[in-house]
């Protein structure tokens, strides 16, 4: 009935933060057969009348029927798909799309129960559209019982009800498709309805019942399970000023071999280290299939395309964090305002040596040498009360969300959060959506005691993507090491958020067990997402050994979001090892959000030594100690080369014998002598 | 005090119908237009009087056509057979799971001669039934009611409890709504973007519609936490009675074809219109 047709939103402003529900301006009358014809649909505003059913597609039918019809949804061989996009204005149709969500499965199935067999007094009195069947869906949402939208018999997780929304998947891509065997494309949950009480068509037709108007029109749905919770969330930003490598996790820079800004990877990837479940815990990339439902007039047939799937967090990471710093040099021009023109915005910077000109701080290669960093950090310290005070720096810190500094330390999402934090944070509330973090000081000591931890555990750190990195490695023997990074995983483990056992937690209204991801399997294959006891017309898999589809269903519906996990004992026995739905909410606090504050001052290496040094004179026999002396030198590493021949930006083969032997010259910045006391 | 949240509306009735009745017995006959509203699966085979065929047939969730009432404040409602029914589909698991809910703890005044507690009204019901079988239900028609719907909520024995709602046009004027809650749960009503209202089971508000709409945004008290439900729209005509009910059931008519639900609450809206309603859909 709709195949071809194209509903069209006019251009128009969307305001940041703003949603917006539209519904079709009129109705549209198809001529029978004209299914291949393209017919486009004007879309207006969600409005009071937006329960106005006579504003639809309708097919003509011009056949005398001999008895009263049954009207279904139902597709015969294949499924129906309804596609998303939304581009600039005037863009051509061929143009990169601003969004494109594809494909939503529109298709139920065979079943009786989605018929409606009209009577004669039904056709009778109903001389208007009356509706068969309303598809809802929703970014799937931690919090949200859907249970509650499903058929008894379901579990949370079908449908894509228990996701790591926030973590595993990019809200702000360009292209959103269905991974692997996936029903429809996650994060979204579908909802299905036909019961009367969702579709009263009203006495004469022409209505469409409650369940197409539900959350459209009064407000938007409240991030979060909070009644009164954030009509606005805000998860990505682009920061006014950049001062922090970390803060590049606010950049969609997900992106594989088909296109770039993609669906199925962290929206905030940079920085962060949570696996994805899309590639085993062992790998970074891993070569994967996705599935489409070919149909007729094969009942049962399905394409499978190769398509590689990356740890992207991961390989971000191992690419930036060594190679790159932000300067945060401001603007360097003779017209620039600010009393800090010219030098570092980040106050842990400071220019080494005599003021140099504003071209040398503007090269991204010769700046390297002309800053350093005052109070670097080295990430292998396994001093408790070292890391406690360095994680402390920024308390007091000001956001502008808050009329008050707090005495807890801010580690914000963005700069551009809308909500102050709360102690303690409530997982589901303004604060946590809309807001940010904050660490109070018992807070503090516990992550930097995990931390040290960590340090233990995984040290020493050879680099700072090896401190920023998960591990790779066997699930089934490096459960923990492999689950993210030495950081995230000190963050989970204090109780900031949730620990992975479940035992502890830092967000007031979440608990554990609710929030747990609980993708599942049946059968020894993923669980469908519209499952039921049809097992006829299995669909054929790539690799027979990791089956994809599911093998029961509604009828032929063996989509699962479940396929999406790689490592496929998350299933069963190693369900916890799927996270928490909370993770990556505002609210949650993340090692990019840590790495934003801190991130700047990090290194794996000290520039700076205290040597010290022993000598004896020895009688002319040399058998007796005549004086000894102890001595003490601080000595730092500088940019210059030992031989100042060569440029400070001078690399490789551009170095002389002696510089390439012994590389950067070491100062002697104190030099003490020290009594036998002293040592 | 923790409620099951499958109970049902019988569990509401008792209370409030046990005060009545020993009132209503000394007042004089009523006259009143009504409509017979099943609170679960369809119920046919209902009448006013007894040895009446049963004409009367509830719909489930949804009025059919109105009947009148002359007869005393306890108005006695009866059920033969099936009515005319000729396949009555058998009720489903969840049917039946919505009829035999649990009844929370409620305040039963009496106690019956099997040593069952149970309210004044339920306790008459059964000393009729001793002498007519196939009386089903006593509903108390509120002092000077001209017009009103009488809910019927089975209770699993063959009765039902009624609750019945005055529907007198000055109560509830053409072209509003009122809104109740008959679930078992507080809840929490904003209505067209204004001031949110809590309300208790069993309490209601009327609520003006303006243009025709009436948007809504509705909460519920879970474990000491209020979750969010929805918000929605629904039309409403001026020249209609309308009537939103909050409520909790496993009831088919609240489900798809697959047997999904609609949320954890369930509304109803009931509307009367200025004729007979046309038949309903099968």
């Amino acid at each position: 009935m709709i195949n071809q047709t194209i509903f069209r939103i006019r251009p128009g402003t969307l305001a940041a933060g703003e949603a917006r529900a539209y519904t079709l301006s009129g109705s549209l009358l198809r001529a029978q057969g004209a299914g291949n014809k393209r017919d486009v649909v004007d879309l207006a505003i969600f409005g009071g009348s937006g329960s106005d059913f006579n504003s639809c597609v309708e097919q003509d039918t011009p056949g005398v029927f001999g008895s009263f019809p049954s009207l279904d949804v139902r597709e015969s061989w294949q499924t129906s798909l309804i596609a998303l996009e939304m581009r600039l204005a005037g863009s051509s149709a061929s143009g990169q799309p601003l969004r494109r969500v594809e494909r939503f499965d529109l298709d139920n199935g065979y079943f009786g129960q989605n018929s409606l067999n009209a009577t004669q007094q039904f056709c009778t009195d109903h001389t208007k559209p009356v509706p068969l069947m309303c598809y809802a869906f929703q970014i799937s949402q931690p919090g949200v019982n859907y249970l509650d939208l499903m058929p008894s018999g379901y579990e949370m997780g079908q449908r894509a009800s228990t996701l790591r929304t926030f973590t595993d998947f990019n809200l702000q891509a360009t292209r959103i498709g269905k991974p692997i065997a996936s029903y429809n494309p996650p994060p979204y949950f579908m909802q299905s309805s036909n019961g009367f009480a969702d579709l009263d068509p009203g006495p004469n037709g022409g209505q469409t019942g409650s369940a197409f108007t539900k959350n459209l029109l009064a407000s938007p749905l409240p991030w979060g399970r909070a009644p009164n919770g954030s009509k606005t969330t805000v998860l990505f930003s682009v920061p006014p000023q950049i001062i922090s490598l970390a803060q590049f996790q606010h950049a969609d820079l997900t992106g594989d071999e088909v296109a770039a800004s993609i669906g199925h990877q962290p929206g905030n990837a940079f920085a962060n280290s949570y696996a994805t479940p899309f590639v085993k815990r062992s790998l970074i990339t891993q070569s994967r299939f996705d599935y489409q439902i070919i149909g007729s007039p094969n009942p049962s047939g399905a394409d499978h395309f190769a398509r590689t799937y990356f740890d992207i967090s991961y390989l971000l990471n191992a690419a930036i964090w060594d190679s790159y710093f932000v300067s945060s040099i401001g603007d360097t021009s003779a017209s620039a305002a600010s009393s800090q023109a010219g030098e570092p915005e980040n106050p842990a910077l400071m220019i080494y040596g005599s003021t140099p000109d504003s071209t040398q701080l503007k090269d991204p290669v010769a700046c390297a040498s002309l800053l350093m960093i005052d109070g670097a950090f080295n990430v292998n310290s396994t001093d408790k009360n070292a890391w406690k005070a360095f994680l402390a720096s920024s308390k007091y810190l000001n956001h502008t969300a808050e009329t008050a500094a707090s005495p807890n330390a801010s580690f914000p999402r963005s700069l551009e959060q809308i909500s102050a934090a709360k102690d303690p944070p409530t997982g589901t509330g303004i604060d946590s959506f809309s807001g940010y973090r904050r660490l109070n000081d018992a807070e503090l000591d516990l992550l930097a005691t995990e931390i040290v931890k960590q340090v233990r555990l995984r040290g020493p750190f050879v680099s700072l993507s090896h401190f920023v990195n998960r591990a790779l490695g066997d699930i089934s023997k490096q459960a923990a090491l492999t689950r993210s990074g030495a950081l995230q995983s000190a963050i989970d483990e204090s109780g900031i958020n949730i620990n992975f056992a479940g035992t502890k937690k830092g967000l007031s209204g979440v608990t554990a067990i609710t929030d747990r991801v609980t993708l599942a399997e049946k059968l020894n294959a993923p669980r469908a997402d519209l499952d039921g006891t049809d097992t006829d017309s299995a669909l054929p898999n790539a690799d027979s050994s990791v089956p994809d589809w599911a093998v029961t269903s509604t009828d032929n519906n063996f989509g699962a979001v479940a396929s999406i996990i790689a490592d496929r004992t998350l299933l069963n026995t190693q369900k916890p090892e799927q996270g928490y739905r909370s993770t990556g909410i505002p609210g949650w606090l993340t090692q990019a959000d840590v790495l934003q504050v801190i991130g700047p001052a990090l290194t794996t290496r000290s520039d700076t030594f205290r040597i010290r040094a022993y000598g004896e004179a020895l009688s002319p026999d040399g058998k007796t100690v005549l004086a000894k002396a102890w001595c003490e030198a601080i000595v730092q590493r500088v940019p210059e080369y030992l031989d100042p021949a060569n440029l400070t930006t001078a690399r490789g083969a551009e170095l002389n014998p002696l510089n390439r032997t012994y590389g950067r010259r070491f100062n002697i910045v104190s030099f003490c002598w020290l009594s036998q006391n002293e040592i | 005090m923790k409620f099951d949240s499958h109970r049902s509306l019988t569990t509401l009735l008792l209370a409030g119908l046990a005060l009545a009745s020993p009132l209503l017995a000394q007042r004089a006959d009523v006259s009143l237009k009504l409509d017979v509203v099943a609170w679960g699966d369809e119920i046919r085979g209902l009448s006013l009087k007894p040895g009446d065929a049963g004409g009367i047939t509830a719909l489930p969730f949804r009025y059919s056509e109105p009947v009148t009432y002359s007869g005393p404040p306890i108005m006695e409602i009866f059920r033969t057979g099936d009515g005319d029914a000729k396949n009555l589909p058998a009720p489903t698991a969840d049917d039946k799971k919505h009829q035999l809910h649990p009844l929370p703890v409620e305040p039963a005044n009496a106690i019956s001669p099997d040593g069952q507690p149970k309210s004044a009204l339920a306790l008459e019901l059964d000393k009729r039934r001793a002498k007519q079988p196939s009386l089903v239900a006593l509903a108390p028609i509120p002092a000077g009611c001209t017009r009103a719907t009488v809910l019927l909520a089975p209770v699993g024995n063959g009765t039902y409890q009624a609750y019945v709602i005055d529907d007198d046009p000055t109560k509830l004027p053409l072209g509003e709504v009122r809104v109740h809650n008959l679930s078992t749960y507080e809840i929490a009503v904003r209505c067209n973007s204004g001031v949110s209202k809590t309300l208790k089971t069993r309490d209601a508000f009327v609520a003006k519609a303006p243009d025709g709409y009436f948007i809504y945004e509705l909460t519920y008290l879970q474990d000491g936490e209020w979750k969010y439900q929805e918000n929605n729209v629904i039309p409403i005509r001026p020249t209609d009675q309308s009537q939103v009910i909050v409520l909790s059931s496993d009831n088919a008519f609240f489900r798809s074809g697959d047997g999904s639900k609609n949320g954890f609450l369930q509304i109803v809206t009931l509307r009367r219109y200025p004729k007979a309603p046309p038949k309903p859909a099968k």
